[in-house]
């Protein structure tokens, strides 16, 4: 087994994706955001409410991978009692560590910038965050 | 028996150039691997043989053209088709099933029914989809039973006098279950509808005789086959052939165009529309001959061997779940192991050298009927040997290992 499997399947994104943090289906959501990949059939509803432009819930119900569910709970917790504005910043930083390697990342996103190493797996760790990026740019764009 | 040694050494990609030695391809029914014999043929007909066919009145374009139609041949007798010209060159099974989906377009009409079976690759579903809702036919869907064999009284009373088209595969992708087509194929007689049949996983597994089967229609890739990418068959009755109305028009398939008017040529030719994939045609004849000099029959033999052995592994394992019937499959099998997302296990199984197919394998209604979204798939061919296997049920259990 390659070193860098190991360091992908550790224990961060393992737990991440087993404690079912932000995992909660609420079809009572003010917003709810669909993020579909069709290669895998990975498939998440992402749940928002938000007061004024400040999501105050958020939560993600579906089916999906070790690395796109770790990677969706990251989000939900990452975007709570963030403005419009701040979650376009909050997101493109993520995009952007997990295309290199950041010294200060957290655990978890370092382990996730690790799925690009290989094959057809970087898309599992951006699936959602490229489904809230794209309704946020539509909402912005009205 | 085969001798896997043998056939394995024909074939490049093993051969450990390029740190591929310990390579282990367990993905055949997506593609399978090329032996010497049709990569030199490519090589060749390039280098030396090369020339448009059908236009030129030179030596090497009479030359290429003998070599494209010879392909035709080799293919309609290993179809043992009655008449070459039966066979028409495409691009891919998907291309065949979509010639013939549109071609019927004209003679299909709102109250017709389309029948498909659950089981069947999004290429032999969406042209028929596609085409029912261009027509305002209606598209039914023969359902399956748990263990991913067709309910063949459902499918026999969904067979009625409106039915125009019943589109099935012979062999699954997904599960490797083994339609009995001939039993099928006879129940649609009785009601006089076509029969197209998705040949593209039975074709490197078992022999295939249209004349016995007397189906109208037959597809296949022949990537699927050791051959080429690029090159596909649309296997038809004559009669049927001329009926369709072409899918494409352009250059080699007319007899006469003038400004408001054309005609086309009868089939094949006439279906052939532009320069074919003339290379890929050649290659796909050696690749035919490779498969005959080994034998369908033992290769279907080793095949169905690997594929009971892989069970029988597989279950040493207790929190595999084995999806499709069990025993007699092609050689193809799909599996779950203990909730862990087939992605996953294909990432981490991709680690260790094994190469597999993971999600909906281009069938998503047969997701839904089974209730699952995504399987792992391990497909094997004449390459592979039960040590493959031990080494994937070794592989799986570091899977369990790591994910757990
Ligand atoms: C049963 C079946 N039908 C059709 C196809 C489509 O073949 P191609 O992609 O070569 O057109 C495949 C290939 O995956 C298949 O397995």
């Amino acid at each position: 087994m390659r070193d860098s499997l190991k360091k992908l399947y550790q224990q961060v994104i393992l737990e991440r994706q087993k404690s079912n943090a932000g995992f909660k289906k609420r079809d009572d959501a003010e917003i709810i955001i669909k993020a579909y990949n069709p290669l895998c059939g990975d498939k998440f509803n992402i749940y928002l409410d938000f007061e004024g432009d400040k999501v105050v819930q958020a939560s993600y119900h579906g089916y999906g991978c070790a690395l796109s569910k770790a990677s969706t709970s990251l989000m939900v917790e990452t975007i709570m009692n963030k403005s419009v504005s701040e979650l376009i910043l909050v997101i493109e930083d993520y995009l952007k560590k997990l295309r290199q390697d950041h010294e200060h990342s957290e655990e978890l996103v370092k382990a996730l910038a690790l799925a690009r190493n290989f094959p057809g797996r970087e898309q599992c760790t951006v699936l959602s965050w490229d489904a809230l990026k794209t309704y946020l740019k539509n909402k912005t764009d009205k | 028996m085969i001798d896997v040694a043998k056939i394995k050494s024909q074939f490049p990609i093993f051969s450990g150039k390029h740190g591929l030695n310990s390579l282990i391809y367990l993905d055949n029914a997506a593609t399978t691997q090329k032996p010497m014999v049709v990569l030199e043929r490519l090589q060749q007909f390039y280098s030396y043989q090369y020339a448009s066919i059908h236009r030129g009145i030179y030596q090497l374009a009479h030359q290429a053209t003998a070599y494209y139609e010879a392909a035709r041949h080799k293919t309609a007798s290993f179809l043992n088709a009655e008449n070459h010209d039966e066979v028409v060159f495409c691009k891919s099974t998907t291309e065949a099933l979509n010639m013939v989906a549109q071609g019927l377009k004209s003679r299909i009409k709102a109250g017709d029914e389309i029948l498909t079976t659950a089981l069947e690759h999004h290429a032999n579903y969406l042209p028929w989809q596609i085409l029912c809702k261009q027509t305002g036919a209606s598209f039914r869907v023969a359902p399956i039973k748990p263990d991913g064999t067709l309910d063949l009284n459902t499918l026999q009373t969904m067979i009625s006098g409106n039915t125009k088209v019943l589109a099935l595969t012979h062999i699954s992708n997904t599960l490797g279950t083994i339609n009995p087509v001939q039993e099928i194929i006879s129940m649609a007689r009785q009601r006089g509808c076509l029969v197209v049949l998705d040949a593209a996983q039975s074709i490197a597994f078992d022999k295939i005789d249209v004349q016995t089967l007397d189906c109208d229609f037959l597809a296949f890739s022949g990537h699927k086959i050791f051959g080429p990418t690029g090159i596909g068959v649309l296997y038809g009755k004559l009669g049927a052939l001329n009926e369709l109305q072409p899918y494409q028009y352009g250059g080699a398939m007319i007899v006469e165009v003038t400004q408001q008017e054309s005609t086309f040529k009868q089939a094949p030719h006439g279906l052939e529309a532009g320069t074919p994939p003339i290379a890929e045609a050649i290659a796909l004849g050696s690749a035919l001959d490779f498969v005959t000099e080994i034998g369908l029959n033992k290769i279907k033999h080793h095949g169905q061997s690997l594929s009971e052995y892989a069970k029988e592994r597989l279950r040493t394992i207790p929190e595999i779940r084995l999806e499709g019937p069990l025993r007699d499959t092609g050689g193809i099998i799909s599996f779950h192991l203990d909730g862990i997302h087939p992605h996953d296990i294909a990432t981490i199984l991709g680690d260790q050298g094994i190469a597999v197919r993971a999600g909906h394998h281009c069938c998503q209604p047969l997701m839904q009927a089974l209730g699952i979204i995504g399987t792992t798939r391990a497909s094997f061919s004449i390459y592979n040997n039960e040590d493959d296997i031990d080494q994937l049920v070794e592989a799986l259990r570091t899977v369990k290992k790591i994910m757990s």
